[in-house]
């Protein structure tokens, strides 16, 4: 591991409503350097509300706290929404899940990518163009110059996604958050997606976080795990390790895949231990 | 005896030059108690097949028929008590004001089935949850309790073929394998006859005797889903899906 890109201790997410607070995550510590850090746990486990409290994307409504949370030599915590501004997109940057709700129906693909660089840098748009086609060739579209003027309706999922990807690498950014980037496609289009990932991460100086829920998925492509569990990580393993997880929880929901070639009559069903709330 | 039988199936939308084929000759069976996966990406018409046999679409040309019944364009009534089907998303596919007591008697009352409060407790009881649920509205459930919900209500009017879109596609791993587990038991116990699409070859491979795998509208392949493992299958598409779903797995751990 390289020099350390992301450090988070003990970060906290509250929300507020109708005058009941409701923790959503608790304590969580982590740092990131350049490698692929999966953050992998059911839905309403914290996974993403971590990955929006390090943008800032929370509406007011949330209350972050943390002892540390700092990108490079910022802290994000008391950055002014300028500083943030500054680093969102551009430093930093988001992957969501689906490109059919993410990108702009009424705007052609290309002219989104341009937009997202133009947002940072201070150059002709021609300029921006041409960044934008480059970037749509080194994320494997074949046909750089006519996907450029599609709309977003035009093109399949699988390319939709390698336009977003292309959309946030454009800034040349040092960390991208990657929010179930493959949830919504299909097996044999998220190789596609995951190989542009692998690409990119390995040929820049990326720190590349992964939130899934597939815990298979992560283990093949990512270094580290954190497993996240009612707001809490629980764990925190190698991927080459997954097979020896020790949390109860992480060997749960290994054991709860179906698999191919070991069928089994019943699959075990994971009981939740109430003591892994303060574990 | 054969349950569903799908030959000759073809179906197209709009006219003209702006004519697109969907559905390319569809030859299925699927005998009597037999549980059998459909495969395929996205847009090969696997869901499409499903919602013909529902009725959803009615100008398909072919063959259907469910039971020994030909499936018609104007369906009978008595049609859906043979054949009910449970959707993907059970976050939209149960009504946001009906409460799962209303949601449940729905189908009862539009049968003019009798004795419906019993009926729908033994339902209820039948798919692992119990009368404490029954005046919930859906958005006091879970998404594994809600899609349990969907499919006591495809159940209710105990019908013989389920026809399944991805019912845990829109799940976790840990409330999928619940879901999983109460299919098999239930096709167990009634003895029910299912239709499953999904991408997951995991889950054909764990529920599914049979499979066809569809690509662009048609079935390329059907074979037993035993020889999924043992790499029995022929064409180039199933063994790149079969493949693609082994790159991201490897030997499950026991716990």
């Amino acid at each position: 591991m390289t020099e350390i890109k992301l450090a988070v201790q003990d970060l906290c997410v509250e929300f507020r409503n109708a005058g009941k607070t409701s923790l959503a995550v608790r304590d969580v510590s982590f740092t990131l350097g350049r490698e692929k850090l999966a953050i992998v746990g059911e839905s309403g486990s914290g996974k993403s509300t971590v990955g929006r409290s390090l943008l800032r994307l929370h509406p007011p409504t949330a209350r972050v706290t943390a002892k540390t949370l700092r990108f490079a030599d910022i802290d994000l915590l008391a950055a002014s929404e300028k500083q943030i501004q500054a680093i969102r997109g551009a430093r930093m940057s988001m992957i969501m899940q689906d490109p059919k709700y993410s990108l702009n129906p009424v705007v052609r693909v290309g002219e989104q990518i341009a937009e997202a660089y133009l947002a940072h840098h201070k150059v002709p748009h021609r300029e921006a163009r041409e960044r934008a086609l480059d970037m749509l060739a080194k994320v494997h579209i074949r046909d750089p110059q006519r996907v450029y003027s599609l709309y977003p309706h035009e093109v399949s999922g699988g390319m939709g996604q390698r336009i977003m990807i292309a959309m946030m690498v454009i800034t040349d950014p040092q960390v991208i958050i990657a929010d179930e980037p493959t949830s919504a496609l299909d097996v044999s289009v998220r190789r596609q997606v995951l190989n542009v990932l692998e690409e990119l991460v390995s040929e820049r100086d990326l720190g590349l976080i992964f939130i899934s829920h597939d815990l298979n998925l992560v283990r093949h492509f990512c270094d580290r795990v954190l497993v996240m569990y009612a707001g809490r990580v629980v764990e925190s393993i190698a991927a080459a390790d997954l097979d020896q997880a020790s949390h109860p929880y992480t060997r749960g929901l290994l054991a709860a895949l179906p698999s191919l070639d070991h069928p089994r009559a019943t699959l075990p069903v994971l009981q939740r231990d109430p003591l892994w709330l303060n574990a | 005896m054969s349950m569903i039988e799908i030959a000759g199936l073809n179906l197209s939308f709009g006219t003209g030059a702006a004519l697109n084929a969907v559905l390319h000759d569809v030859a299925l069976n699927v005998a009597e108690g037999e549980a059998f996966g459909l495969v395929g990406e996205s847009g090969s018409g696997k869901t499409t097949v499903l919602r013909c046999l529902a009725g959803q679409y009615q100008h398909w040309t072919g063959q259907l028929r469910i039971a020994g019944q030909a499936v018609t364009r104007n369906l009978p009534l008595n049609h859906y008590r043979t054949v009910q089907m449970v959707f993907q998303d059970p976050y939209a596919s149960l009504h946001p004001r009906y409460t799962v007591d209303a949601a449940l008697q729905e189908p009862l009352r539009i049968h003019g089935i009798d004795g419906r409060g019993q009926k729908v407790s033994e339902i209820l009881r039948k798919v692992g949850l119990n009368d404490s649920f029954r005046f919930r509205y859906p958005h006091q459930l879970s998404g594994g309790q809600r899609q349990r919900v969907a499919i006591a209500r495809a159940l209710i009017l105990r019908p013989r073929v389920l026809l399944l879109d991805e019912p845990t596609s829109a799940l976790d791993v840990s409330v999928q394998a619940e879901i999983l587990n109460l299919l098999a038991d239930l096709r167990r116990q009634e003895g029910l006859t299912y239709l499953m699409v999904t991408h997951d070859l995991a889950v054909v491979a764990h529920l599914c005797d049979r499979l066809a795998v569809m690509q662009q509208g048609r079935v390329v392949e059907t074979l037993d889903s035993a020889l999924l493992a043992s790499d029995g299958a022929t064409h180039a598409y199933t063994r790149l899906l079969v493949q693609a779903s082994r790159d991201i797995q490897r030997v499950p751990i026991a716990v």
